[in-house]
């Protein structure tokens, strides 16, 4: 199995991605390359390279040689990139991208890790009923990069809404306010396509968190190359375009549904009582979309907070504190009580 | 010698004097005790009449008002409240301050009225008052009852005051809304914001709205009452007010 290492032109060290140059940089020599630099030197050098017979079916192996300094390192079951730990040397296993593994599109990091942390303590300290020991410093030092895998979705979406209109109005005759309420049925038929719907194709990662650090700026998005991938977790996906096709179709139907409700005349409120809407030319294209990941565990329950590794924006699960939240509002409810109280007395209301 | 007698003896002269000026004053005081208790009904007894008189003067000296109990037979016609304000007036006093509990035992009725600054200090609690006293009266417990209002219509102290104020849902109601408001607050948004719409991965220009159905089905209407505030006005002078029932 093949591992695939990039290597500084200058001094052959590993070069990994660089966030805030959005070039490949050599930490030892400070030497950068622009991607097509170092493509051209890895043709020339190819060497360094196992080359892996693609078309022979192997076994997923979970092991790997680290080229820099030949440990035997396992790796989690979907990983695609990774270090070495014993030498922190990053690592692209190439065969978890290629074949149907293969990503058609990359948005390579813009958030650094040091802005993930800084994120992370920003948004936990703005949660006041979380526990106070997620609040330190150690808990963030688990925050980590990923390349998640996702599937990008191209379709059209058709069909129709029905329900109720109403428009009412209001107005005082004597002592008594009279509304008046207008009933109309109310029908759409409408179309619409809609481009690169994303859904993660990882069964680790939650949907409906996924949902919330959305959307991803799709001017960022370049063609897949394994160099990006060079310093950074990625994983391969475990759940298949059709799988993940399952879990856009909603969000596309309910996309126009939505659309359709503010079309035509516009009524105060509305009730929708039916509708059909279908989904159809579905395309799907393979991402890698950037991420940090971090899972709390708080009294045995999982709590997952992520940040778009692009724009980011943050999404979580904050775990809480339950004896917190019931102390704080009952000393709140008594301390505004007896002020209450107090005060009117002091002030001779009672 | 006959210098620092003849000093001696004035000032004893002096002291004299003003001991038994201050005794004939106090002597004099007691005698202006006015009467408090008209019990027309003879709802009371002679050594009951008394401990209430005595009361109502401990009362009345200590604030500075008038503090009066009427009961009568009957009240030919007129309204309680009238007959308590003229009651009051003839008996308590026409500018100052004080409270007058009148009960009429034909038509069983029983008012409740306070004047000037008693009535500032009571204005909340005056049906509080009426009814609470009315309840001794129901129960035939006239003398209790009329000590009752004696307690009662003093200005309650700080803690009572307090106490007062808890058993009224108002601030009940603040406490609730303001730390639900805060405690919704802090605890809202503990995921973060769904900023996805349905343009978010629209195809600009791409939707087609292919037809549009809008059928008048019917009208429908509501009335409701508005509940429309009373406000009474209030005379000039002393402010007062009264509070009248049945026991």
């Amino acid at each position: 199995m093949s591992v695939k290492v990039y290597y500084c032109k200058t001094c052959a060290a590993p070069i990994a991605f660089n966030i805030k140059e959005q070039k490949w940089k050599c930490d030892y020599c400070d030497s950068e390359f622009a991607k097509d630099e170092i493509e051209e030197k890895e043709a020339s050098e190819s060497g360094l390279e196992v080359v892996e017979d693609l078309s022979v079916k192997m076994p997923e192996l979970d092991e790997y040689r680290c080229n820099a300094c030949g440990a035997r390192i396992l790796t989690e079951g979907n990983a695609a990139a990774t270090f070495c730990i014993y030498c922190r040397n990053p690592s692209v296993i190439k065969s978890r991208f290629s074949g149907e593994f293969h990503p058609r599109y990359v948005i390579p990091f813009k958030v650094t890790q040091k802005e993930a942390k800084e994120t992370y303590f920003t948004w936990i300290k703005k949660r006041f009923f979380a526990p106070n020991e997620f609040k330190t410093a150690k808990e963030v030092d688990n925050i980590r990069g990923l390349y998640a895998p996702y599937w990008l979705f191209d379709c059209r979406a058709s069909g129709f809404i029905q329900g109720e209109g109403r428009n009412s109005k209001s107005w005082r005759s004597g002592d008594y306010r009279v509304t008046e309420t207008q009933h109309y049925f109310i029908r759409r038929v409408g179309s619409s396509a809609y481009e690169k719907i994303p859904v993660d194709g990882s069964k680790s990662l939650p949907d409906e968190l996924m949902e919330g650090i959305e959307p991803f700026d799709y001017i960022g998005l370049k063609d897949f190359a394994l160099e990006y991938m060079s310093g950074y977790l990625a994983e391969k996906y475990d759940v298949d375009e059709n799988k993940a096709s399952r879990v856009m179709q909603p969000r596309a139907q309910k996309f126009l549904r939505t659309t359709l409700e503010g079309s035509g005349q516009h009524y105060q409120s509305v009730t929708i009582s039916s509708s059909n809407i279908n989904v159809n030319s579905i395309k799907a294209a393979y991402a890698m979309l950037p991420i940090y990941v971090l899972t709390n565990v708080y009294k045995g329950k999982k709590h997952t907070f992520i940040i778009n590794g692009q724009t980011g924006k943050t999404y979580g699960e904050t775990p809480f504190d339950k004896q917190k939240f019931v102390l704080f509002t009952l000393g709140l409810f008594l301390t505004t009580f007896l002020v209450t109280a107090t005060g009117g007395a002091i002030l001779g209301i009672y | 010698m006959e210098y620092i007698n003849r000093t001696l003896a004035k000032f004893l002269t002096l002291f004299l004097v003003s001991t038994l000026l201050s005794l004939t004053s106090t002597v004099y005081a007691q005698e202006a005790v006015k009467q408090r208790v008209f019990d027309e009904a003879e709802l009371l007894s002679d050594s009951e009449k008394d401990s209430l008189q005595a009361e109502l003067d401990k009362i009345s000296r200590e604030f500075d008002a008038d503090f009066i109990v009427a009961t009568k037979k009957k009240l030919d016609g007129v309204s309680i409240q009238y007959f308590a304000n003229q009651f009051f007036e003839q008996h308590g006093n026409k500018q100052g301050s004080g409270a007058i509990i009148a009960i009429s035992m034909a038509e069983r009725d029983i008012n409740f009225t306070a004047f000037g600054k008693i009535y500032d200090q009571q204005k909340r609690r005056l049906d509080t008052i009426r009814a609470s006293v009315g309840k001794f009266m129901t129960a035939k417990r006239y003398h209790a009852g009329f000590m009752h209002f004696a307690e009662q219509v003093r200005p309650p102290g700080f803690f009572r005051k307090v106490a007062i104020i808890a058993g009224y849902w108002q601030p009940w109601v603040f406490a609730l809304v303001l730390t639900a408001i805060v405690v919704g607050f802090l605890a809202y948004n503990h995921k973060g914001s769904i900023t996805v719409g349905s343009s978010t991965y629209a195809v600009p220009g791409a939707f087609e709205l292919i037809s549009s159905e809008d059928r008048y089905l019917r009208t429908t209407t509501t009335r409701t009452k508005i509940s429309s505030s009373k406000s009474s006005g209030g005379g000039g002078g002393r402010s007062s007010g009264g509070s009248s029932g049945k026991f």
